[in-house]
């Protein structure tokens, strides 16, 4: 609304804003799970060498980290802009006809929601099997952990890749419609 | 339509959708994706994505990717490569120039601690460079030093670069570790003769420091052993622990990690906001290329299904190319991938085609990722993309500096490295020997 005071505009967030939290607290439980991935393998050397045997399950729960991360963290990496591309192209077309560039971006922009909600569909299933068939990885008697929280990390992490790429799009649909202005 | 085909066009789909600058893993999947469409339906498209989505990337290896890079950026804010600079800077003072020469001897040893040029880049940017503009340096000399040697960074291990090629080509990290010491030390001394050579031909530049030197605190032998200690300990501790076999390559990030924690703890500057910025940093840093590495997974199943790599490896035969021949396109096209984009991405598109082709040629797996990792290299300072140069130009304080400039000052530095790349070619034991001694 056009016509509310700043104070009441500063208590309502936008639902951008609030995914954002999302998005942020997200990325911390990556950061803490590299950190711990750190401390595990440090945890891992040391006894391998003062004991002389390994630590049974460091290889399955540092492969299981590693998943966790990537659907953790990649929505806050997209979000930043640290999602990789070549914009050698798309910046002189932006800057030479604003409309044009920003609306390639847009459908860029869309098909990377798609490609994520495809993902996310196909995945879902694998997420059910796990939770009802009570499946787990490692090696049974040695070290095994329930699988479903990796496939439960997939699903929603795919699915807010998605909704960033949608949120990107339509910024970029206002600035193809304005002609380039915010 | 045939497989190879359908193969051939997803390929110049995905290079189509690269440059336009769609993001590269999403261009990745979406092509692939397409592709299986064609050749079978899309319950299968569907099926690969989710497979290589859920199990591609899960493989307790592919945590090197995100504890290398946290060591790196560990070791950039933990003031170490100012450190090596200052006593490079002591020692090398007097030679005509000494600061450029001080700049690539620290970005070597400093090397030997990062996994990423980024890091190297970033940190000699803030140090090396005010120094060398201090004393009269040119600024295209000084930014084009630190963009150049900054790509000694991922040559001499421990290198990223390896690591990824490693995981690929399903070749020994270590073995690869090693294989990059000998060229990695051919291009610092490449590159030392290079400024020897540009400090004595352009008398513009001002290489005697003969302004006093007031504002630099004078270095005693007891400052320079404690400033030099930390980074010849942390060097310790990640090669020799490789090498002496208390821990794997892969491990070596963590340890490496470690170390470097415990180093700006004693050093006293990290603060705990700091070291929070870090491991963000890390996971997006280290997200953006393990995605990649997802999406590039997809691709290679992809084309394997689609006959491309053998059809390819049977059309270039078939054309009697000889094994140089072939090293030759094949550097061209890394070369011309690298102006446009990121080295990591170019290694994931082009591997799965190349690599189910070398073995026609019986080239040795470890010598032909050093190759590859110096063509890819050099696509760090080639315009218009080229992350090392972006990287100088993001930390420089001095904003007068444009990108253009940067780019020109790397151009003797490119030559050095596509001199040590034709080297390495001519002459395979440069990356083999110290491989075939250790072994």
């Amino acid at each position: 609304m056009n016509n509310s005071s700043p104070e009441s505009r500063r208590k309502i967030s936008t639902p951008n804003q609030i995914f954002g939290w999302v998005v942020d607290a997200m990325n911390a439980a990556g950061s803490l799970l590299i950190l711990l991935m750190a401390l595990i393998i440090c945890v891992d050397v040391a006894y391998r060498n003062i004991v002389g045997e390994a630590i049974p399950g460091v290889t399955e729960v540092l492969s299981f980290s590693v998943v966790m991360i990537v659907f953790l963290q990649a929505t806050s990496a997209l979000r930043s802009g640290k999602f990789v591309r070549a914009d050698m192209l798309i910046t002189p077309l932006i800057s030479w006809k604003p409309r044009i560039g920003y609306s390639l971006l847009m459908l860029f922009d869309l098909l990377g929601a798609v490609v994520m909600l495809i993902i996310c569909y196909g995945s879902l299933p694998l997420m059910m099997r796990a939770w009802s068939q009570d499946l787990f990885f490692g090696i049974p008697g040695v070290f095994t952990a329930p699988e479903w929280p990796i496939r439960v990390a997939v699903v929603t992490g795919s699915f807010m890749l998605a909704i960033q790429f949608l949120i990107d799009a339509c910024r970029e649909f206002k600035l193809a419609s304005s002609g380039g202005k915010e | 339509m045939s497989g190879v085909e359908i193969g051939f066009i997803g390929i110049a789909l995905m290079l189509a959708a690269v440059c336009m600058g769609v993001h590269i893993g999403i261009a990745l999947i979406a092509t692939s994706m397409i592709c299986v469409t064609m050749l079978a339906n899309p319950t299968l498209a569907m099926r690969m994505a989710t497979a290589a989505a859920n199990d591609s990337i899960r493989d307790h290896l592919f945590s090197v990717v995100p504890l290398f890079v946290l060591m790196g950026i560990l070791v950039s804010v933990s003031n170490i490569g100012r450190d090596t600079f200052d006593v490079m800077q002591a020692l090398l003072k007097r030679l005509k120039g000494g600061l450029a020469i001080s700049t690539v001897g620290a970005n070597a040893i400093f090397a030997a601690i990062t996994g990423i040029s980024i890091a190297s880049a970033s940190v000699f940017t803030r140090v090396a460079v005010p120094e060398m503009i201090r004393h009269g340096y040119d600024k295209r000399l000084a930014v084009g030093v630190v963009a150049g040697s900054s790509v000694l960074g991922m040559l001499i291990p421990p290198s990223l670069l390896f690591i990824v090629f490693g995981v690929i080509a399903q070749e020994s990290v270590g073995r690869l570790f090693i294989a990059g010491i000998g060229p990695g030390l051919l291009l610092t001394a490449v590159f030392i003769v290079t400024i020897a050579i540009i400090v004595r031909l352009k008398p513009v530049i001002q290489p005697f420091s003969n302004l006093g030197d007031s504002a630099a605190p004078s270095e005693t032998i007891y400052s320079l052993i404690s400033k030099g200690l930390p980074i010849f300990a942390l060097i310790f501790l990640v090669l020799g622990g490789i090498y002496g076999g208390i821990f794997t390559p892969t491990e070596a990030g963590a340890v490496g990690s470690a170390g470097a924690l415990v180093i700006a703890l004693i050093k006293r500057n990290l603060s705990l906001k700091q070291f929070w910025q870090v491991l963000i940093e890390t996971g997006q840093v280290s997200v953006s290329i393990l995605f990649l590495i997802m999406a590039a997974s997809l691709y290679s199943r992809m084309l394997a299904f689609t006959g491309v790599p053998s059809q390819l490896g049977e059309f270039i035969t078939g054309q009697g190319l000889g094994p140089y021949g072939f090293l030759m396109i094949y550097i061209l096209i890394l070369l011309l991938l690298g102006a446009i984009i990121d080295s990591v991405s170019i290694m994931l598109i082009v591997l799965p085609i190349v690599l189910p082709m070398i073995g026609i040629y019986q080239f040795d797996l470890v010598w032909f990722g050093v190759i590859t990792v110096i063509a890819v290299e050099i696509g760090l300072l080639t315009p218009p993309f080229g992350i090392s140069v972006f990287t100088v130009k993001a930390s420089l304080e001095d904003k007068s500096i444009t990108l253009g400039d940067i780019f020109k000052g790397t151009i003797p530095f490119m030559f050095g490295m596509l001199f040590v790349l034709m080297a390495v070619v001519a002459f395979p034991q440069i990356a083999l020997y110290f491989v075939q001694a250790l072994s």
